[in-house]
This record gives C-alpha cells, sequence and structure tokens, in this order.
C-alpha cells in the first residue's frame, strides 16, 4: 500500500532522509529510530506535505504530494501538539469529519463513535486549549480515524499518555489492522510497540538499517553484550562475585564513581534473572541499576558497526 | 457547503482577541481624531474633513494596515499555530483552502475599513447630511481596494510561508512605497495601487498643491505626470491587480511545502 524507492530528502545541505526503499502492506509496521532518525520525514513525504529530492514514495499507487485522492483514503496524527485551541474537540473533529467528506446527516454519529473509541467523549465539549497532551492525543487519532482511512500515519502517537491511553490507543490500531487496514506507527521507544506488531522498520540518520520480523532484529540485538550499571556499597564484593557468574563477559568498577560496577553480559535475561538470588546469597545490597544498552540509540549504534 | 465551512473557520480564527484589539484601535481612531479635529473647526469644514480623514487615514492607512494584518494571518496564523498540517492533509485542494481564508481575510478587513469610515461620517456630517459626502461610493470602492491590498499581501504570505516577512515587507509596502511613489515626479504615481483607488474614490487630495516651493516645486511641475488615470483604467488595473496576485497566491500554495522547518526531522 506504501511503497518507497530510493527515496531521499534534503533540507538544504542536511539529509534527512538517504536513499530509502521499502514497501509496507496490510497491517500494523513499526517504524523505529532515535530522535533525528528521519522518521518524521518520512511520514511527512508519505502523507504529501512535503516531496521527495530523489526517488519516489507512492501511497495506494499514486504519488502523495497535495493528492486529494491519497487524502480520502488516508488519516494523519502529526506529532505536532498543536492545536486550534478555541475549539473543542468535538468541534474539531467534526471539521475535519466535513473536510474529509462524510456528509452531513452521519457525520455527527461518525464523529460521537470516533470519541468514543478513543475515550474522550466526556472530555469532548471541552476547548483544546484546556486539553492534557494525552487527551490532545486520543482526540489527534479520533480526527484520523473519523472518515474509517484504509492507511493510518501516527508520528509518535503513544507520547504522553498514560498506560491506560496507551493500551487503549493500541487496541484501536489491533483493531484497524484486523479489518486489512495499512498502518505505520513511529516510536524512538521499542517496546513500546512491541506488542503491536511484530513487523518493523528501523531508520538511523536517515538510513534504512533493517526491516522485517521485530524477533529477528531483537535476536541480532542480543548477539551484542549488553552493559549493565550496578551501584553498590560493597563495589569490590559486588564486581568479584559477578566476574564467577557464567552470563558475564566483563567486570569493571569505575574510577570516577567507586561504587560503580559496570558489567558486560551477552545474555541479559539470565543475568537479570540470577542477579536477585546472588544478591541476595552473598548479601550485597544494589542500591541502583539500569543499562545504558537498554534504548534505540544504542541499538542503532550496535547494528551501524556490526 | 465545505467552502462554507472553510470560509466560517477562517472567519473565526481571524477573529482573535489580539488581533481585535489592534483592529478596534486603528477603526476607532479615524472617528476619534474627526472628533478633536471637528471641535475646533467651523460647521462648514466638516465636509472637508471628512473628505481629508476618508481620503488618507481610511483609504491610506486603516484599510491598508487591516489589508496587511488579515491577508497575512489569513495564512500565517495556520502556519504559526502549525494547525496547517491538519489542513493540508485533508481531500480538499489546496487552493479552495486559501480562497477561503482570502474570502474571510477581506471581509473583515472591509466590515473594519467600513465601520472606519461610517463612524467618520457620522461624527463630521451626521446621518442627516450623509449626501454631502460620497459615503456611497467610499463604500462601494473600499472593498475593491481591500480586496486588491489583500491579495498582494496574501501572495507575500503564501511565498515566503512565514509570518513576520510578509508583515514587515507589508507594511513598508503600504506605508512606504505607497506613499513616496505618488509624490515623484512623472508617472511613477501609476507604480502605485492608491493613485487607482484614489481615482475611484477621490477626495480632493490633490497632490500638486502640497508641492513644495522653491527649485524642488520647479523640478515637481517641469517634470509632472503626462498621463492622466481614468475611470476605466483604475477599475482595469484594480480588477487584474486583484486576479493576477489572487491566481498567483492560489497557484504557489498549491504546490509550495508549508512544513515548518524545525519539524523538519
Amino acid at each position: 500500500m506504501i511503497t518507497l524507492e530510493r527515496a531521499s530528502r534534503w533540507y538544504g545541505q542536511v539529509v534527512a532522509l538517504n536513499d530509502v526503499s521499502c514497501s509496507v502492506g496490510k497491517g500494523i509496521t513499526a517504524l523505529l529510530g532515535p530522535n533525528g532518525a528521519g522518521k518524521s520525514t518520512l511520514l511527512k513525504l508519505v502523507t504529501g506535505q512535503i516531496r521527495t529530492t530523489t526517488g519516489n514514495v507512492r501511497v495506494l499507487n499514486l504519488a502523495p504530494f497535495a493528492n486529494s485522492a491519497v487524502y480520502k483514503r488516508l488519516g494523519y496524527v502529526p506529532e505536532l501538539e498543536s492545536a486550534y485551541e478555541e475549539q473543542t474537540g468535538r468541534q474539531f473533529v467534526t471539521f475535519m469529519a466535513a473536510l474529509a467528506g462524510i456528509p452531513g446527516p452521519e457525520r455527527n454519529s461518525r464523529v460521537a463513535a470516533a470519541l468514543e473509541k478513543v475515550a474522550i467523549t466526556a472530555a469532548a465539549d471541552r476547548k483544546m486549549g484546556g486539553y492534557s497532551k494525552g487527551m490532545r492525543q486520543r482526540v489527534k487519532v479520533a480526527q484520523a480515524i473519523v472518515h474509517d482511512p484504509e492507511v493510518l500515519i501516527l508520528d509518535e502517537p503513544l507520547n504522553g499518555l498514560d498506560p491506560v491511553g496507551r493500551r487503549d490507543i493500541g487496541n484501536i490500531l489491533i483493531e484497524h489492522a484486523a479489518a486489512g487496514k495499512c498502518i505505520v506507527i513511529s516510536s524512538h521507544i521499542l517496546h513500546e510497540v512491541e506488542h503491536l506488531t511484530r513487523n518493523i522498520l528501523l531508520l538511523h540518520k536517515g538510513r534504512l538499517l533493517a526491516q522485517g520480523d521485530i524477533y529477528t532484529i531483537r535476536a541480532l540485538i542480543d548477539k551484542h553484550p549488553h552493559k549493565v550499571q550496578l551501584e553498590c556499597g560493597k563495589a569490590r564484593q559486588l564486581a568479584q562475585t559477578l566476574a564467577g557468574m557464567d552470563s558475564v563477559v566483563s567486570v569493571r568498577i569505575d574510577r570516577a564513581n567507586a561504587g560503580l560496577v559496570e558489567i558486560e553480559t551477552p545474555h541479559p535475561d539470565r543475568f537479570y534473572a540470577d542477579l536477585p538470588g546472588i544478591a541476595e546469597h552473598n548479601d550485597l545490597e544494589i542500591t541502583a541499576f539500569h543499562s545504558p544498552d537498554n534504548n534505540l540509540e544504542a541499538v542503532f549504534n550496535y547494528l551501524v558497526h556490526s | 457547503m465545505i467552502d462554507l465551512l472553510l470560509f466560517r473557520t477562517a472567519l473565526r480564527d481571524l477573529v482573535r482577541a489580539r488581533r481585535l484589539f489592534w483592529v478596534g484601535a486603528f477603526t476607532l481612531l479615524v472617528p476619534v481624531l474627526a472628533f478633536v479635529i471637528c471641535r475646533y473647526l467651523h460647521p462648514e469644514s466638516r465636509t472637508w474633513v471628512y473628505n481629508n480623514l476618508a481620503g488618507t487615514m481610511v483609504f491610506g492607512f486603516v484599510m491598508v494596515i487591516l489589508a496587511v494584518l488579515f491577508a497575512t494571518g489569513a495564512l500565517t496564523q495556520e502556519l504559526e499555530q502549525r494547525t496547517i498540517v491538519y489542513l493540508l492533509t485533508r481531500p480538499v485542494s489546496r487552493w479552495r483552502i486559501l480562497l477561503a481564508r482570502f474570502l474571510a481575510a477581506s471581509l473583515m478587513a472591509t466590515s473594519a475599513a467600513w465601520i472606519a469610515i461610517i463612524g467618520l461620517a457620522l461624527v463630521t456630517v451626521g446621518v442627516h447630511h450623509f449626501g454631502e459626502v460620497h459615503l456611497g461610493r467610499d463604500l462601494l470602492i473600499l472593498p475593491v481596494a481591500a480586496l486588491a491590498y489583500s491579495g498582494i499581501f496574501l501572495f507575500l504570505a503564501a511565498l515566503t510561508g512565514k509570518a513576520l516577512v510578509p508583515l514587515v515587507v507589508g507594511l513598508l509596502y503600504g506605508f512606504l512605497w505607497e506613499s513616496l511613489i505618488p509624490q515623484l515626479p512623472g508617472n511613477f504615481k501609476l507604480m502605485s495601487l492608491m493613485s487607482y483607488v484614489h481615482i475611484l474614490a477621490p477626495h480632493n487630495l490633490d497632490s500638486t498643491s502640497a508641492q513644495p516651493n522653491g527649485a524642488a516645486g520647479l523640478l515637481l511641475a517641469s517634470s509632472s505626470s503626462t498621463y492622466t488615470i481614468t475611470h476605466t483604467v483604475a477599475w482595469t488595473v484594480l480588477i487584474t491587480v486583484i486576479v493576477v496576485s489572487l491566481t498567483a497566491s492560489l497557484a504557489v500554495f498549491s504546490v509550495r511545502e508549508y512544513v515548518p522547518r524545525e519539524e523538519a526531522g
């Protein structure tokens, strides 16, 4: 339903998207990449807000730029928070529904259904200027689905949503995908979209790094030793204990912070499973731990360099 | 139906508190000024006050500045608040969106200018002596002038896609260019839109009467205009400006990208 053929987009001397070729069909596809990867640029190309510098973009077999025939069948949730502050959520969605060509008699019922779907009905008659970020996200999704589009493009739609909101929006997307629609959702947080789809596109610095099944990418990522940092009052004893673990390949005590131990493990799941038992058995109080690798930027760096 | 909806929404967008304050201030400025002047003049001079203030203040200032504010705001407001993306990704031709906003902007500029000139007439000659001044003619020419100026300023906004640039250029054009060019010797006045407006709505503001004396006066007199603008020429020029500027605005808006640069990552 969406095809990019060697699509590139430059802003002056800056390349935002570089020679990207891919195709997206029915179902949910997650567009992943750290901030500045080119996700929004790709989505702006697909939604016909900008043109490619070189290459082609086709949506439903049509060139999307300023093409009403595409917009009839496309819904878009932009990343921006801006809204018509003086309008209520209902007025805004009604306006969008009218522009989408939904005739008067059925417009109100379609708007009500869309607002109900995103669970914003109770606040629908309040001005959007007073909406929280989560409420704005819900209304943005409502305006995108009100005309039941075949293609739904969502730019970071889960930003600012609480867990309930994420679940609600996720359920809507799953429902649309089950109805045979094409959905592209961008995110810079891997786990945010993991439960929605297995199909991903990985973008980094404007280039398409990988495309396909999320578990394949996960497996690829898991080959890369993960770094984990632990803080403990008995750092030397902790380091000694961790060095004896099968799942740990290196241990280092931070020079600047004597209480900080950094390990590398190719099997993070096994390491995390074993850690509580070891800490308890050796009477080691771990006050904090985090993994600097547990973000997409680190994953992309690994993929780029491997 | 969609066009009407777009027009109504544009009107609502244009009536914002901050803008309304300035529009109200500019609109009321003329009647207030007239009221102050009339207090110190003989009642028989009131027609003269109307003509002078209608020509210089309503046509030469209020209408122009309102056209700048509304016509540039018609597009740049959507760009500034970044809501334009919602309009541009709906199955409505871009030119229809801009046309609706242009008409809304022109209506707002005209309405405010009408209020200013009606207020001026009420203060100067009073409701029973409207016949002493050409109020009907002025009410007819104001929307034509507003459309012409709005078309030019809308084109600037569509071309630049920014808020400040068309506003500054519009103000420079509206006041610097339109004030200076008609004063230059020769046929320079033909390059000023206001010259054509003043032909259709003359208020006895003959620029030659204000020419300086001495050497400069001799220079201006010796090189005065060799071309007289007729009514037909004035109508033709104004209508041409409206059609050309509007067509150019719609054409540019239909093909230009309007994505804010900072969101282009």
